[in-house]
């Protein structure tokens, strides 16, 4: 009697056990010079650009979040960068510039009315005000490094300005019938155009540099919504 | 408003940059092992972590999904990592703990993927991580390698270092970088497989390479372009590139280095040889090459106002270095002559120079205006109170003349020097505002050309230390990092250079307990309310204390490995100690059983806190085979007719020249039965010398490290002095003890027999020395060595005491009789060859004046007694007397031809009793053109001699001239007495080489001895003949030798 008991409890057991599947949490999706970047991560980073573009959380994608990863890895790669060159930001600065951003993207989302609706806001995307501050802070902190790092080298020539106001600028306003401001006039509004796009320039090639000697390893793009092993 | 537009433009740059530069990056350094890596990586769950926030954690543990994956060393790793985690059983599930700890795992270094899984039932959940191991670099074996691209060389150039992770960027870059220098070497062909051994239980992963070579390429087609100055075929002339030649590696720098020198060698400083492209053909396996050559303008360098030699100049001006004319650089010539003439004495010297450029013409003149020579008279230094002058000149280049240097030393760049390296002096020791002036005082007191070097020392207030505060050491060692801080107290100067020490013994304390990570950090506030005093902080972040978790030895293929264990000076579970693992490979190298020995840390950048040490070995070859033939020569060599009372046949006690071909052979075989015995072989044969010695070698004996035990016999047919040659054959049986580092003893017990032929004395007057002996002989010797260089000492002390005896109880014995019909009343019998033999020697260096230019004096003492005994008075054989003289002994007699002689011949017979007294006087380099700072000089003074007893020794030390001189001088019938102290004096050179210095001595003996003897006369009829007579052995004596003297 005792064993047929065992017997119809083990039969049960194996008839349950399809019901009690595991469920995956998180994993390590890539690698930055032995530093790890959680799929956890690429979730908060890819719902965090949505709020700041303004997609729904419903339509962020795979192909978004593959995006979202590569950038991460980028990102990854010039903190290193920013801590091995021991830069320091002024932290009273950068909360400053990290209220500002704030502020602007509640403006722009419409939730600048009252913190409630911001929390909401964040709600409805799966973040907090935490996530989303350690996320500009960073940016932050980056921009400040490239900032230090290229703008000293990056000068807009007399040359490259004039061949801009006649190859770009000139031709744009005619398009648009507008009358041609003089050079003088907008000089300084090119020489910072011209500016950012050399720091631009001088940073890709930078991190081009760097990556092909970064220790990178990612997994497979994203392709299925399944969860399984390793 | 901008600064918001420029965070959003950084989010936006950072998205368009991924894009541009992803890409590509995409295929190359983003590659994955798709042996390793799924085919796809699933999306998990959105918010999945948070959906079980909250609930119990009821279990965690860890699965490798790995395939065979060791389990129970699997398990001991995952009970040490689960330690460790913040998410902790029974605790609620915490979101941030758990991705924190999926954090800490990956950093661990142990995993190349892992992922968390969970369970959940009710209320309650079960956590699971998944983990895929990381495997390290282990050996790399390289099979195929084509001649003259060595394995090793092969192997390194993969980068691949021992230890460090294996990914798949990495196996790619080793693989091309072999490829490339497989195509340097001209096997262009060549296709090379990797296999990877992983080996689960260590996680160590073997990486062989095959190479299948294929044929060597060879040279296609070779073109020159650019303005050359010469035709396309003298180009390929010079730059030796065949058409059809194999391609090797060195074919192309070498080619481009003849092609460059010749445009050099026609002053065309400025040519530029560049490879432009090169250009395989698979079809054909040939290479083309196209060269560009610029031979730029024809430099011409001249100088005015002065003479200097051409190679002078060349090495003065840069741009015969460098290859090139720019303005630093002839700038940098200029700076050069002035620093040259300014240490010639012509410290007011201008140089200009002017460069004239016409079309294929780049002519330089040096303008010199020289102005008056010039004498450093003083060097004065004034305004210093914390160090003496002493101590500041003993820094300074600036020097005064003085015997050596007849005009001083003096330049700009000196004075600059000097008053740098004054200031630095100051500053750390706290004298952070020190302030150092020079002035040049011209005809100093009156005299013209005399100069007055004044230097002005304002010291300023010295900072001290108020208050240290020492952060962030644990408890348990705050003392002895304390202790280990020199002079960072209260009170003391604040001195940044003791503390940069003071970081680098702290540090060193943490890196060898096995704190790999360990900071120091210091910092210095002024004290309030105390003026020039700081506050001192010194910070140390110890880091994690990392542990050996095993000790994995590779390439051990005849090695035992208890031979290698009993170097190993760490010990598993222990702190991981870096000095501990450099002593190892120290130890290790010293076996003398491997080529190579690399040591690493598997996964050092891991945070795993127990870690596994890597000991790569090479072995050696077992066998090593060394012959050759070549000639030997030697002066003062033994006459080979003998020279007595009834055969004068050319005698020359000075010894004649000879030389012989001779043929060596040597042969070693180490690592003996797997261990670091050895055995020897060395042979050598000619007519001046035959020698043969087995040696069998035992270091460590008895386990025992510093025991070494050596077994040898020793074949010797040579000649030691000029009186007889001698056949010795001997056994010995020794242990040496390295007591200490300083102190050595050696035990050992010598057994030979002598015989000595070529007698070049008369056997009746020294009827009992020339029988060959058998000697039986325990001996002791205790060796102290505290001097700094052995091959030229300034500092420190040498000691030897050696004790010997001879006697019948160790089997010594005459094995031959008295020469019949040499004496007639003596018994044809023969006494013992019993004797006692005590050698002592004792030598002192000392070093004085400045730290950059130090004098030595250096004394030596050697006293030797040999005092026969036993049945018929005991005997002291020719061949165990003492000798001296020579470029090692006293420099006042030609090599062993101090103390008695044979009274008919005159040739040296030893003594029973030696005494050399050696004082010398080596100065500093003597700077001089051609050999710089490489020659120095010694005066010296050598006393002592042989003698016929030890009772005649010590009577004698205070006889400073030949006794009974004038009976020896005068009357052939009466015997010399040599028994007196003879004196040398003289002087030497010594030219410094990596070797030791290379020496000339010239040494005037001024008592030098009178003997009897057959000398060689030349009659009027060019017919030599020996005559007998009495001469002086001579007074002036030159050696040449390598190393100092004692």
């Amino acid at each position: 009697m005792k064993i047929f008991r065992y017997l119809c409890l083990s039969l049960l057991l194996l008839a349950l056990a399809p019901l009690a599947h595991a469920d995956y949490l998180d994993r390590v999706v890539a690698a930055v010079n032995g530093a790890p970047i959680l799929w956890s991560d690429v979730e908060q980073e890819v719902r965090i650009q949505a709020l700041i573009e303004g997609t729904p959380p419903g339509e962020i994608t795979l192909q978004k979040r593959n995006e979202a990863l590569n950038r991460m890895i980028d990102a990854m790669l010039l903190s290193q960068q920013l801590r091995e060159a021991h830069a320091r930001v002024d932290e009273a600065d950068e909360q400053q510039r990290m209220a500002k951003v704030t502020q602007e993207l509640r403006r722009q989302r419409h939730a600048a009315a009252s913190d409630a609706a911001w929390q909401k806001l964040l709600r409805e995307y799966g973040l907090d005000q935490a996530a989303l501050n350690e996320h500009l802070r960073q940016q932050v902190d980056v921009l400040e490094f490239v900032d230090l790092r290229f703008r000293a080298g990056a000068q807009a020539t007399p040359h490259q300005i004039n061949e801009y106001y006649n190859s770009v600028f000139i031709p744009a306003m005619k398009k648009r019938g507008a009358p041609v401001p003089s050079l003088a006039s907008v000089e300084p509004k090119i020489q910072a155009v011209l500016l950012e796009r050399n720091i631009d320039e001088a940073m890709g090639q930078w991190l081009k540099a760097i990556r092909s000697q970064a220790n990178i390893w990612r997994a497979p793009p994203f392709d299925r919504m399944t969860t399984g092993r390793l | 408003m901008r600064a918001i537009l420029r965070g959003i433009f950084v989010y936006l740059a950072m998205t368009t940059i991924s894009a541009a530069v992803v890409l590509p990056a995409q295929e190359g350094s983003l590659a994955t092992d798709p042996a390793q890596r799924p085919p796809s990586a699933p999306i998990i769950n959105t918010g999945a972590l948070n959906q079980i926030e909250g609930l119990v954690v009821s279990r965690i543990r860890m699965i490798s999904d790995a395939p065979n994956a060791a389990q129970d060393k699997y398990h001991l790793d995952e009970e040490r990592l689960l330690q460790h985690l913040t998410q902790k059983p029974g605790a609620k599930a915490d979101p941030a703990k758990l991705r924190n700890d999926l954090r800490q795992l990956f950093a661990s270094g142990k995993f190349t993927e892992i992922s968390l899984d969970s369970l959940r039932s009710g209320e309650q959940v079960e956590l699971t991580y998944h983990t895929l191991p990381q495997y390290f670099v282990g050996v790399i074996y390289m099979s195929g390698s084509p001649p003259h691209t060595s394995a090793a060389r092969l192997i390194d150039s993969t980068k691949l270092q021992l230890g460090e992770p294996v990914t798949q960027t990495k196996l790619d870059f080793a693989l091309q970088r072999i490829k490339r220098t497989l195509a340097e070497n001209g096997w262009r062909q060549a296709s090379v497989a990797t296999q990877l051994q992983p080996n689960s239980d260590t996680q160590q992963e073997q990486i062989s390479y095959q190479i299948t070579r294929g044929r060597q390429a060879r040279i296609g087609r070779v073109q020159f372009t650019g303005e050359a100055g010469q035709p396309e075929s003298e180009l390929l002339e010079i730059s030796k590139l065949k058409t059809g030649d194999t391609v090797g590696g060195t074919t192309l720098t070498r080619a481009e280095t003849r092609l460059r020198k010749k445009l050099q060698k026609d002053n065309r400083l400025e040519a530029q040889v560049t490879l432009t492209s090169q250009q395989y053909n698979p079809a054909t396996n040939t290479v083309d090459y196209a060269f560009t050559v610029e031979r730029g303008p024809k430099v011409d360098v001249s100088i005015a106002g002065a003479k200097l030699r051409k190679s002078k100049l060349k090495k003065f001006i840069p741009i015969y270095e460098e290859n090139a004319v720019d303005t630093d650089l002839l700038n940098e010539g200029r700076r050069n002559l002035r620093d040259y003439f300014q240490t010639q004495g012509y410290f007011n010297v201008k140089v200009q120079y002017q460069q004239k450029l016409t079309p294929g013409r780049d002519d330089i003149v040096y303008t010199v205006d020289r102005g008056e020579r010039h004498k450093i008279a003083r060097v004065e230094i004034t305004g210093n109170k914390y160090f003496d002058t002493q101590d500041l000149r003993e820094r300074m280049a600036v020097q005064p003349a003085d015997v050596l240097l007849r005009r001083g030393v003096f330049s700009q760049a000196n004075l600059a020097h000097d008053v740098t390296a004054i200031e630095n002096l100051y500053k750390a020791n706290g004298f952070a505002n020190v302030k150092v002036t020079s002035d040049i005082v011209d005809n100093y007191q009156g005299k013209e050309g005399d100069i007055d070097v004044v230097l002005h020392v304002d010291e300023g207030a010295q900072v001290r230390i108020a208050k240290l505060d020492l952060e962030g050491v644990a408890p348990g060692s705050a003392n002895e990092v304390r202790n280990l801080l020199s002079d960072a107290e209260p009170g003391q100067p604040y001195s940044p250079a003791d503390i940069a020490s003071d970081r680098d013994t702290v540090l060193n304390y943490y890196y060898n307990h096995g704190f790999p990570k360990a900071r120091f950090r210091s910092t210095s506030t002024p004290a309030s309310g105390a003026p020039n005093r700081v506050d001192l902080t010194i910070r140390i972040e110890e880091g994690a204390q990392v542990f050996v978790d095993r000790t994995l030895l590779y390439g051990l293929r005849h090695t035992r490995r208890k031979t290698v264990d009993r170097t190993i000076q760490f010990a598993d579970g222990e702190p991981l100690d870096q000095s501990a693992v450099l002593d190892t490979q120290r130890r290790l190298y010293d076996l003398g059983l491997f080529n190579e020995v690399d040591t690493a840390v598997q996964d050092p950048d891991g945070e795993m806190l127990y870690k596994n040490v890597l000991l790569h070995m090479q072995e050696a070859r077992r066998y090593t085979f060394t012959y050759g033939l070549g000639f030997e020569a030697q002066t003062g060599l033994n006459n080979s007719n003998r020279c007595t009372k009834t055969v004068k046949n050319n005698c020359n006690p000075n010894g004649n020249f000879g030389f012989s071909p001779r043929v060596e052979f040597d042969v070693s075989r180490i690592n003996l039965r797997g261990t670091d015995q050895s055995v020897t072989f060395k042979g050598n044969y000619g007519r001046l010398q035959k020698r043969a010695l087995l040696t069998y070698t035992d270091p460590n004996t008895f386990n025992h490290p510093s025991l070494t035990f050596s077994a040898s016999i020793f074949y010797d047919d040579t000649q030691d002095v000029l009186t007889f040659a001698a056949r010795r054959l001997e056994g010995q049986l020794a242990v040496r003890q390295q007591w200490t580092k300083a102190t050595s003893f050696q035990y050992r017990f010598a057994y030979r027999r002598v015989s000595v032929n070529s007698l070049n004395i008369t056997p009746d007057q020294v009827p009992l020395f020339s029988l060959p002996v058998n000697v039986g002989m325990p001996g002791f010797t205790l060796v102290r060595d505290t001097r700094d260089d052995p091959l030229d000492s300034k500092k420190g002390t040498y000691n030897t005491a050696d004790i010997a005896l001879s006697s019948t109880a160790f089997g010594s014995h005459c094995t031959g009789s008295l020469i019949s019909g040499q004496n007639e009343d003596l018994p044809n019998q023969c006494p013992d060859p019993s004797f006692s033999r005590l050698f002592f020697q004792n030598s002192t260096y000392f070093a004085f004046g400045k730290t950059n230019r130090q004098w030595v004096l250096a004394r030596s003492i050697s006293i030797g007694s040999e005092s026969p005994f036993g049945y018929l008075g005991g005997l002291v054989p020719l061949a165990e007397r003492f000798y001296a003289g020579g470029a090692n002994s006293h420099r006042g007699f030609a090599i062993n031809q101090a103390g008695p002689r044979d009274s008919t011949t005159g040739y040296p017979v030893g003594g029973a009793a030696l005494f050399i007294n050696s004082v010398e006087l080596r100065t500093p380099p003597i700077g001089l053109p051609l050999v710089g700072n490489n020659l120095s000089a010694v005066l010296f003074n050598d006393l002592g001699n042989t003698y016929d007893t030890t009772g005649h020794m010590f009577s004698s030390l205070l006889r400073f001239s030949q006794p009974d001189k004038l009976a020896c001088k005068t009357n052939q019938n009466a015997p010399c007495n040599f028994n007196y102290d003879s004196a040398a004096i003289g002087a030497g050179l010594r030219y410094r080489t990596p070797i030791g210095p290379v020496r000339v001595d010239l040494g005037y003996n001024l008592n030098a001895p009178l003997y009897h003897g057959f000398f060689p006369q030349t009659d009027a009829n060019g017919i030599v003949t020996d005559v007998f007579g009495t001469r002086h052995t001579g007074r002036i004596n030159v050696f040449f030798s390598i190393g100092q003297t004692f």
